[in-house]
Parts: structure tokens; C-alpha cells; sequence
């Protein structure tokens, strides 16, 4: 028998117009590793609370949903279905980890031996007898997210549910938490359901895929059959990774999962010398040529910051300059100061040795952009900065934000977050811009978007400096890179010769075509 | 104390009430001296050069205890001169002064290494064992707030974020004080979005267990049974009238006996028992690696 079967759901949100699921119909089985995928408001968070007694929305649901057979309405889903939501600082609940890893325990009035067990088991099964005393607040945000994973499936769920887990996510820590749920669904059996609008790393890990579209089940079926409708359909196509993309540009059908036949399948085809000009221009690296006549717009000359004295440097004698009219992108991992290191050019923390030019004013899109609203709805957050109609129109309708407009800003989605943030950066008439990570928790579409508003920026002689672990964005984009590493900056060149010697560190074309003579 | 610390959250609590109850209620000098240098001793072990710059810092404060007695207190028979006023300046004065200033310092210093030894894991477990809701709140509130203050930091530095520049004090406050207004509201919404985790993992008005990461070993077992022992003989001595003194009007302590000086070295070893934990524990682990 199915784990869960969804007979013809509808969901209307007390306050909405428009139905937010129309007739969902769907199955998914015992062991069953989910890809739900779709754009931001697609309405895939919402389908996922329909799985939780405890948070379903107000509202006008029509439609049965069965797990093992029981209406769901009857089922106690709190031990049931666990449930992790995109905000992991929210989630936890307690000041230590141990007691959050025992908060669920303790809500079943669990005997005090019995939780020792679990929580041990638990603790064994993902890596946590290091931090188990620590604070959570002396957390990195790799080990929060893993602490909020453990104490979910410290009640032993037989669901296991996630609202876009990986998009704020940076690689490190993206790769820690799909190893934990692949070892849950192999080791465990759990069912998992995921909710996602990237597909790169998860396709080769989901058994199914479901694709939502407003509200409704486009496709859904076996991860690869999913996988090679959208190979056909123009729509679906540009959010699909270069290399499941690869046998579109040759007319064919076929599903490539990792880096080895992607190449194999290009040694193959080297003889199609029409197709393969047409995958060159659209996928090669892009030159831009730099400008080298124009002056500079800032300059950081042996820069050097702690947070206090007994600290450890966080930037090390760091230098850079970037042009006028430049776009510059800077590829950093965690922990390498990439923050710290925006920040300082921004003027909010002062370097304690080092010399730092900026003739302009500047704005910044800090990690979080929640920290730059401070008023009551969306239209208001824009008019703070200009009271230009005409120019808010055209944000609005860059980042699709019209929907939102009358909302509260904190009752919008991550990635709403992100769209709105970067609106309100690039309403302003600065002419130096600090981004710091601008393309997480935005979908595919958008990233196109925020392109032609940096290379339109540019055109107008703006600089652009970003911080970003997104190698396909920023090798499409900018005119310069540089790797930033433990506070120094290790290399730097121009697009092109930088993504080429790098192995690592570069774009999913350039290891493909590496060595192959095209 | 790292080895005392070590001990059950039980242990600890009675020691620091019986220690700091006693340094209290009895003022007898030799006691008090004791009970104020084994307090120090363990401070300076935790924090080192810190704790003797605390100790000068509250020096001012035991004087002025001292002064503030000779001057208003006239009881005492040994006169050693007279105010203008014409009350008499008395020895016994001074020397109760010094005492019970002895008794505050070493006071303070307990409760600081209460604070110290005492984290918020051991004090939620004591009272997670009586009220559970009690103590979910407290771990609550001590997640909360940290995160309120980063938040607000972050808040803060968004606005500087978007180039709004804070030339002059009035400018300044009111940029805070928008940050302060907005953190207010995001905690809220926060609180909203912890409330929905809580009841995700079945939080409801009903009885809870209480999960906690200490037990009660063997060793906290013989430790206690150790401190009710001495508490026990310097109780009953006490109240036999063994280390009799008194302060007026004359200062007068029974003459140091074979019973006062086990009485006294009960005291000591009530006090320094930490530290001779500390040794035996050290001994133990050398002698273990010298036998590697």
C-alpha cells in the first residue's frame, strides 16, 4: 500500500482569491526520495504543510490526503512526519544542543533512560558528540542545520519533509546535508519529500520528481522520465545544469547524471562540428573586455581587521582595486572573510592597518537582506529609498515583486527576500554596489534577470563587486575574478584564463570541455 | 575546582550553600579568614591576575565597612580615643568592622564562583527537576536573547548598508532607534515561527519529561556523604559552645585547644576540598601516565 495518497486536493488560503492547490493527485510510496520542484511561488510550501496537523494554513481545503490509509486529520503527524522549514535559526528552540535534540522527547514525556538511548543513537548517526554541550549560538550555520535535521529525526519520523533546505545554503554545507539525507534514506528507509527550485544536485539522488506550476502538478513520474520531458520543453530547459543539458544541443534523448559521461558523450559527438559551434556560443566562457583606461573607483591597500585584540586576523593584508564600470566577482568559501571583508569596504567595521580609497557612495545587499527592511509593506520598503514612480515601476517588474507589493516584508519567502533586497540596492543612485551573494534562494529565471540589471548598471558606469560561490553567474557576468582565502586574495585575472586553470573552482563547461579540443 | 565542577549539579549546590551559610552566620574571625582566602584561592585558580585585580577593586568597600563602624558603633571597652562629639573610639569597633567586612568580601567571592561553576545547564537541570515548564522558558529566553542582540547588530549595519550615513547624535539615535523598533517586530515574527517548531515536535499543555545529560555517580554519592559529615561536626561543636568568641565588650575567643584546632581543620578541609580533589585527580593521572 502507498505511504501517502493525495485524492484531488484543493487549498484556498483564507484571505487569497485564487486557489493555491487545485487538484493535486499524486502517490508517492514507502521509501520513496521526493524532488518537489518549481518556482517560487509555485505553491510547494504550501502542499508540503498539508503533511503537518500541527501547521496547516487557515483555509479552505477540499480533497482527502491518506497516510498508510488513515485520513490524515487523524494520524498524530507530530511524531509522524518530521518537518524542517527553510528558516533553520527559527527551528531551534533551546540556548544548548543537547536540550534541543531532547525538546521532542520531552514534549512525549519520555522516560529519562529511554531518551538517553535516543539521543545517542542520534547523536552516532550524525557526527554531533563534539558539539553536543555547545551553545547553539556558537554554531556554525552548517552544524544548526544539521542539528536542526537530527533533532527532527530524533522522533523517528517516517516522513521526513524539507521546505527548501539548500537554497540559502552555501556548497560546503549543502554537501554536508545531502550526505545526512541520503544516509537517512539508505540506512533508514525514510520517506523523504523535498522541496527545491534547483535541480543540479539532488536529481541524481530523488527516486521521483513532481513539477508544480501555479498551484497545479505539471509533471510528475521517475526522476529521469521528468527529466527528459523537460529536455524538450524550451520552458524547463534553462533551469536544467549545462550538463543534462548537453545532448539537447545533439538532438538526443538521454539523461547524463555525472561528469564522466557528460565527456564521454562529447568525445562522441566531436564530428558535429554545427551543433557543437552553436553549444560553443551559448555556453563558452564569455569574454568581456576589461577596461583598463578607466580610473579606479576603490582601492584597498594592505587592509587588516580582527573583531578583538585576542582574536585571530580575519583579513590579512588584503589588496585589491577595482575599476570604474567594472564588474568584479570574488569567489570565496566559508570562513574566508568574505563578509568581514564587504563590510569593511561599506564602512560599517574599520580595518585597525591598511589604507582604503573610495571616492563614492556605496551601497551593500548584506548575506541576509531581512536586515534592510524596516517598514510596514513592500511598496513602502521602495518608496524609502526614491519616490521615483516610474523607477519603482520598472523594479517591481524586473523581480516580479507586483504580487507582493501590499505584503508585510517579513511575510514574504526567502527568495521574495532576495528579489526585494536587491530592488531596493539597485533603486539608489549609488555607483559602487556590494553584493554579497546575490543568487541564492533566487530561481533560474531571476538569475537571468539580475544579469541584465548588472550589466545595465554597468553600462551607466557603475561598479559592481560580488561575493559568490555561483561560478556559472559569475563567469557570465563579470569582468574580472578573484579568490578570496583565509582573508587574502590568492588570484585573480580576467574571466576567462581564471576559470581555466582552475580545477575546482570553475564552471561546469570548462570541466567538460577541459582537454578536449573542440 | 575543574574537577569539582565536574561533579554532580547537586553536589555543587549543597557545598556553595553550606559554605556561603556558614561564612554567613558565623563571624568568628579565624573562620571568616579561612573562608575568604579558600574563596580566593579558587577564583585565582579560574581566572588568574583577574582575580586579584577584583579583589582590589572591592577593597574600598571593606573600608569603608570598617570606617562606617568605628564611627557609628561605640560599644567595646577598650577606648582608644574620642570623637569630637564625644563618643568613644573603640577597638572592638574596628575589629568587628574588619570582620564583617571579611565576611562580604568573601561573600561576593562565593557568589562569583557560584556564577562561575553554576552554568545555566546545571541551574536549568535543579530546576527543571521541580517546574520542567520553568526551565524550557529559561533556555528559551537565554537562546533568545543573543539572538536578539546579533539580530539587532545586523539590523543596524543593514541600514549603514544602504549608505545611510550617521553625521551628528540626533541622526544617530534615531537611526538605532529605527533598528530597535524593527528588531522588536522581527523577534515577534520570529516567536511566531519558534511557537509553530515547537508544536511540529508535539509541544502541548501537557506533562513533559525532562531530559538531562548529568547523573548521580558513585563519587557524588561519597563526596556528599564527605560534606554532611564535616557540616555535621562543626555544627555540633559549634553548638557545644567549642569555638566560643565574642566581639563586646571584649573580644574573647576560647583558648585554641586540641577539640578548636579539629574543629578549625574540619573547616579547612570543608573548604579546600575542592582543591584536594583537584590534587588526588592530578596524582591519579600522573601516576596513570608514568605507568603508560
Amino acid at each position: 500500500m502507498e505511504k501517502i495518497k493525495i485524492e484531488d486536493l484543493s487549498f484556498r488560503y483564507a484571505i487569497g482569491q485564487k486557489e493555491a492547490l487545485s487538484h493535486i493527485v499524486t502517490e508517492i510510496e514507502e521509501g520513496d526520495f521526493i524532488l518537489l520542484f518549481g518556482k517560487s511561488g509555485s505553491g510547494k510550501s504550501t502542499l508540503l504543510k498539508q503533511f503537518k496537523n500541527e501547521i496547516r494554513p487557515y483555509g479552505d481545503m477540499q480533497g482527502t490526503i491518506f497516510l498508510d490509509g488513515k485520513k490524515i486529520q487523524e494520524v498524530d503527524t507530530s511524531t509522524k512526519v518530521g518537518f524542517v522549514m527553510q528558516n533553520i535559526e527559527n527551528q531551534l528552540v533551546c540556548d544548548k544542543v543537547w536540550h534541543e535534540l531532547a525538546f521532542g522527547l520531552e514534549n512525549m514525556n519520555m522516560p529519562q533512560d529511554e531518551m538517553r538511548i535516543r539521543v545517542a543513537e542520534t547523536c552516532y548517526f550524525f557526527n554531533l558528540q563534539d558539539i553536543f554541550e555547545k551553545e547553539i549560538s556558537k554554531l556554525s550555520g552548517g552544524q544548526k542545520e544539521i542539528v536542526v535535521l537530527a533533532s527532527v529525526m530524533m522522533m523517528r519520523p517516517d516522513i521526513l519533509i524539507l521546505d527548501e533546505p539548500l537554497s540559502k545554503l552555501d556548497t560546503t554545507v549543502r554537501e554536508e546535508l545531502l550526505k545526512y539525507l541520503k544516509k537517512i534514506h539508505e540506512e533508514l528507509g525514510t520517506t523523504i519529500i523535498i522541496a527545491e527550485h534547483t535541480i543540479k544536485e539532488l536529481a541524481s539522488m530523488a527516486n521521483k520528481m513532481i513539477v508544480m506550476d501555479d498551484g497545479k502538478i505539471e509533471m510528475q513520474g521517475k526522476t529521469e522520465d521528468v527529466v527528459k520531458v523537460m529536455m524538450m520543453n524550451q520552458k524547463h530547459l534553462t533551469v536544467l545544469p549545462y550538463m543534462m543539458k548537453l545532448p539537447t544541443y545533439f538532438g538526443e534523448q538521454k539523461v547524463i547524471w555525472h561528469m564522466g559521461e557528460a565527456r564521454n558523450f562529447l568525445k562522441k559527438h566531436l564530428t558535429q562540428k554545427k551543433e557543437l559551434s552553436r553549444l560553443i556560443k551559448e555556453c563558452a566562457l564569455p569574454s568581456i573586455p576589461v577596461k583598463k583606461e578607466q580610473q579606479t573607483a576603490l582601492s584597498l591597500k594592505d587592509i587588516w581587521f580582527r573583531y578583538s585584540r585576542e582574536e585571530k586576523d580575519v583579513i590579512k593584508g588584503l589588496n585589491l582595486t577595482v575599476r570604474k564600470g567594472e564588474v568584479y566577482s570574488l569567489l570565496a568559501g566559508n570562513g574566508s572573510g568574505k563578509t568581514t571583508l564587504l563590510k569593511i569596504i561599506c564602512g560599517i567595521l574599520k580595518p585597525y592597518a591598511g589604507k582604503l580609497v573610495t571616492s563614492e557612495n556605496i551601497v551593500m545587499l548584506p548575506q541576509n537582506p531581512k536586515t534592510l527592511f524596516t517598514h510596514h509593506t513592500v511598496k513602502e520598503e521602495l518608496l524609502s529609498i526614491t519616490t521615483d514612480e516610474r523607477k519603482i515601476q520598472e523594479m517591481v517588474e524586473l523581480f516580479s515583486l507586483s504580487s507582493i507589493l501590499a505584503s508585510h516584508p517579513f511575510d514574504i519567502s526567502g527568495g521574495e527576500e532576495e528579489r526585494l533586497g536587491l530592488a531596493k540596492i539597485f533603486l539608489t543612485d549609488a555607483s559602487i554596489f556590494l553584493l554579497d551573494e546575490p543568487t541564492k534562494g533566487i530561481d533560474a529565471c531571476m538569475k537571468d534577470v539580475l544579469k541584465k540589471v548588472i550589466q545595465e548598471k554597468q553600462k551607466e558606469n557603475k561598479t559592481i563587486l560580488m561575493v559568490t560561490h555561483d561560478m556559472e553567474f559569475a563567469s557570465s557576468c563579470s569582468h574580472r575574478c578573484g579568490m578570496l582565502f583565509a582573508g587574502e586574495i590568492i588570484a585573480e585575472n580576467e574571466v576567462k584564463p581564471f576559470f581555466q586553470s582552475n580545477e575546482f573552482y570553475t564552471t561546469d563547461f570548462v570541466r567538460m570541455t577541459r582537454n578536449i579540443d573542440l | 575546582m575543574r574537577e569539582f565542577e565536574r561533579f554532580h549539579p547537586i553536589v555543587n549546590l549543597v557545598y556553595f550553600a553550606l559554605v556561603m551559610g556558614m561564612t554567613m552566620f558565623w563571624m568568628h574571625p579565624i573562620f571568616l579568614a579561612c573562608s575568604l582566602l579558600a574563596s580566593f584561592t579558587y577564583l585565582w585558580v579560574i581566572e588568574g591576575k583577574n582575580a586579584g585585580i577584583f579583589l582590589i577593586k572591592l577593597l574600598p568597600l571593606a573600608l569603608i565597612a570598617i570606617l562606617i563602624n568605628a564611627l557609628f558603633h561605640h560599644r567595646g571597652s577598650t577606648i582608644l580615643g574620642y570623637f569630637q562629639n564625644g563618643n568613644p573610639l573603640t577597638l572592638e569597633s574596628i575589629v568587628f568592622g574588619a570582620s564583617a567586612s571579611m565576611m562580604i568580601l568573601a561573600t561576593i567571592l562565593w557568589f562569583r564562583l557560584f556564577h562561575r561553576l553554576m552554568t545555566s545547564d546545571k541551574l536549568l537541570f535543579l530546576f527543571g527537576k521541580t517546574v520542567p515548564k520553568l526551565s524550557l522558558l529559561l533556555s528559551m529566553i537565554l537562546r533568545f536573547i543573543p539572538r536578539m542582540i546579533s539580530e539587532f547588530q545586523e539590523i543596524h549595519h543593514g541600514q549603514q548598508a544602504l549608505g545611510i550615513r550617521e553625521e551628528g547624535l540626533w541622526k544617530r539615535v534615531k537611526s538605532l532607534g529605527n533598528a530597535l523598533l524593527t528588531e522588536v517586530s522581527l523577534a515577534f515574527e520570529n516567536s511566531i515561527e519558534i511557537s509553530m517548531s515547537m508544536k511540529m515536535r508535539g509541544y502541548q499543555e501537557q506533562k513533559r519529561s525532562y531530559f538531562s545529560i548529568f547523573r548521580f555517580h558513585q563519587k557524588d554519592f561519597w563526596l556528599l556523604i564527605i560534606i554532611f559529615v564535616l557540616f555535621v561536626c562543626i555544627v555540633m561543636a559549634v553548638l557545644q559552645g567549642v569555638l566560643y568568641y565574642r566581639y563586646y565588650p571584649t573580644i574573647q575567643m576560647n583558648s585554641c585547644g586540641i577539640v578548636e584546632k579539629l574543629i578549625i581543620m574540619c573547616y579547612g578541609l570543608l573548604l579546600y576540598l575542592p582543591l584536594v580533589i583537584e590534587i588526588r585527580e592530578s596524582v591519579r593521572w600522573k601516576r596513570l601516565r608514568s605507568k603508560i
